[in-house]
This record gives structure tokens, sequence and C-alpha cells, in this order.
């Protein structure tokens, strides 16, 4: 009865860990004029971690007046850097908005980062963390990692550290996620996200052909319009496309 | 021949949004969601030219977040008014054609 009992218990205490969701907060930074300027607003980032899933997000805070100097014709998405990662399935699934709001969704390579860590050691809200540097789609990144929290995870797509990614950031701080509290919450709804990854989805080279599709029509449609509206003037239009990964 | 080269992210909106409307920032709405264009004026003195040809520069960003498009109208005229004008013409006409897109 005694063995019964222990392994009654045992199932119990897997059941229940296997249930545990928990939301990682981050506060930080996103500069969209990434290069040229400056362009910063704040952000929360959450990242849900249930087993071996995951989902990464960050939404605007605050308010954000527009640059003076500027037209701006703002499309972007209420929520960004949006991630899902499967680590049992080594599946990693990025959003894209385009200029209509639709979200597309694409695969990435999950952990493709070589990381270079170091004993360079700090405290982040009273944890304590090691430091590990990487290049990754034409950035190089800093993350600061938990090894006391085993989870192998982190802020959008980055990861495949011996612990959770506590504050991340790109060499120039365009980007900045630093960890702020957890809780425990519900789980995330994963359907989206797995039956995307079921029908088969397409990866980062499709991404990028989306992209520059997009942007090729764009580019069409500017240089085509006519400024018949002036006879005696000469008016020449350039259109130029940033992308914070790399895109070749 | 004196050239005079307004980079003017401003004029812009200056002369339709300020001094005909009254109005420092015009909101679009282009979609029943959040989207908005935002085209917003700030004075900037255009500086006179004696030779009269006057060249000006208007940007406008489409932000799509981690992606963007930077949309730049260069204009050249005889006189700073025609040119910021012609360069208005041609970014509302990129906004437009976005618009045109998106909707």
């Amino acid at each position: 009865m005694k063995k019964y009992l222990i392994i009654w218990c045992c199932i119990m205490h897997t059941a229940a860990m296997a249930q545990q969701t928990t939301m990682y907060t981050y506060e930080g930074k996103f500069n969209s004029s990434f290069g040229r300027g400056d362009n910063y607003r704040e952000f929360r980032g959450t990242l849900i971690v249930s087993g071996d899933r995951s989902l990464f997000t960050m939404k605007e805070t605050g308010v954000h007046l527009p640059p003076v100097q500027a037209n701006n014709l703002e499309l972007r998405p209420d929520s960004m850097f949006t991630v899902f990662k499967d680590i049992e399935s080594n599946s990693l699934l990025f959003e894209f908005s385009d200029m209509n709001q639709r979200t597309h969704l694409f695969a990435d390579t999950l952990f493709p980062m070589d990381w270079k860590t170091s004993e360079e050691q700090r405290s982040i809200g009273g944890i304590s963390c090691l430091k590990a540097v990487t290049q990754f789609k034409g950035r190089r990144y800093t993350a600061w990692y938990a090894p006391s929290i085993t989870v192998p995870d982190g802020p959008w797509k980055l990861g495949g550290l011996p612990g959770l990614i506590l504050e991340a950031y790109d060499d120039e701080d365009n980007w900045h996620m630093t960890y702020v509290g957890k809780q425990e919450v519900h789980d995330f709804d994963q359907d989206h996200f797995l039956s995307a990854i079921k029908n088969g989805i397409e990866g980062f080279p499709a991404f990028a052909a989306y992209v520059k599709k997009i942007f090729k029509r764009l580019e069409a449609a500017l240089g085509a319009q006519s400024t018949a509206n002036c006879v005696d003037c000469q008016t020449k239009s350039v259109v130029k496309f940033h992308s914070w990964e790399k895109i070749d | 021949m004196k050239k005079v080269i307004l980079s003017a992210t401003v004029l812009l909106a200056v002369f339709f949004t300020q001094a005909s409307v009254g109005k420092k920032t015009e909101l679009i709405k282009l979609t029943p969601s959040e989207v908005m264009a935002k085209v917003v004026a700030d004075p900037v003195a255009a500086i006179p030219s004696d030779d009269a040809l006057c060249t000006v520069t208007l940007k406008g960003r489409i932000d799509l977040g981690p992606i963007e498009a930077e949309v730049s109208c260069t204009t050249s005229a005889n006189t700073c008014e025609a040119a910021t004008v012609s360069a208005l013409s041609c970014l509302s006409a990129a906004l437009r054609t976005v618009r045109t897109v998106i909707l």
C-alpha cells in the first residue's frame, strides 16, 4: 500500500510540474530607427514558459510622442518580436505583421547562436547571472543568464544557454530587455502555433523573400508616381529599407 | 547659381496643415484599427536664395516595427515654395500609395 502511495505521489508531482506555467516579465526599450537615429520606445516583454514550450512577446508601454521632424506612417503591430519556441520538436516560429496588419508565421532555426560564455558575473533582481555574447543575424548580442533557473530560453529568439536569459541587448543598445519579475499563470494558447507546425511552415528565407516582395512592389509604385503638378520641378523619390534582422 | 538645400522633414505639412488648416498635427485614419498616418509639422524658416534654385528633401517613414521603409522625395525648383509644394506632393502621393496597398 505504501509503495502505491509513493508512486501516486510521484505521478501527481510530475503532473503538477508538467502543468506549471511561469511568466517571466521583462522591461526595456527598442529603437525603431536603429542605426540611423533615436526613436526609442519603452516596452514590456513577457516570456511564458510551459514545459518545453514558450511564448515571448513585447508590447509598448507608456505614452509615445512621434518625432517632431518626421512624417511617419506607423503600421507597427501592438505586439512585436513575438516568438513561439518548442524545444521538444526543435521548432521556433516568429510573427511578422504586414502593412495590412495581417499576421504571418514563419519558422526559424531554434537557438543557432554560438554563445561565448565568460565568468563575468552580476546580479539581476537578486539572481546571480553569467555573461555570454553571440553574433546573430547581423548583430552582436550580450546576454546575462541565470544558471540557477534551468530554463534554456530567453527574450525573442535568444536562448540555448544553460539558464534563463534575464537580460539581453545588442551592442548598440537599440534593443534591451531586463528581467523584472515572474509569476505563475494559466497555460497560454498553443494550438495556433502547434497547428502551424503540424501543417508545415515556411522558413526564414521565405520570410526574407516575402519582405523583399512587399517592398519591391512599394518601390515600383512609388517610383511610378507623377509629379506633373510642377512643370519646372525635378523630383526624385528614393525608398530605403531597414530590417532589424539582416536580410541578404 | 546658389543652390539651397533644405532638408525638410519639416516644411512639409507646414504649408498645408498649419497655414491653411490651422492645425499642427493631422491624423488620417487608415483602417478601423489603430493604424494612423501621422503628418507632423514643424515650421522651419526657408533660406532665401537670390538665384532662385532651391532643392527640398522631405522624408517619411513607414514603420512596421522591426522593419522600416524610408521614403525621401527631393525636388528642385525655381523657388523654395514650388520645390516644397512639389516635394510635399510627392510624399503625399507616396503615403497615398501605401494606403492604397493597405486598403
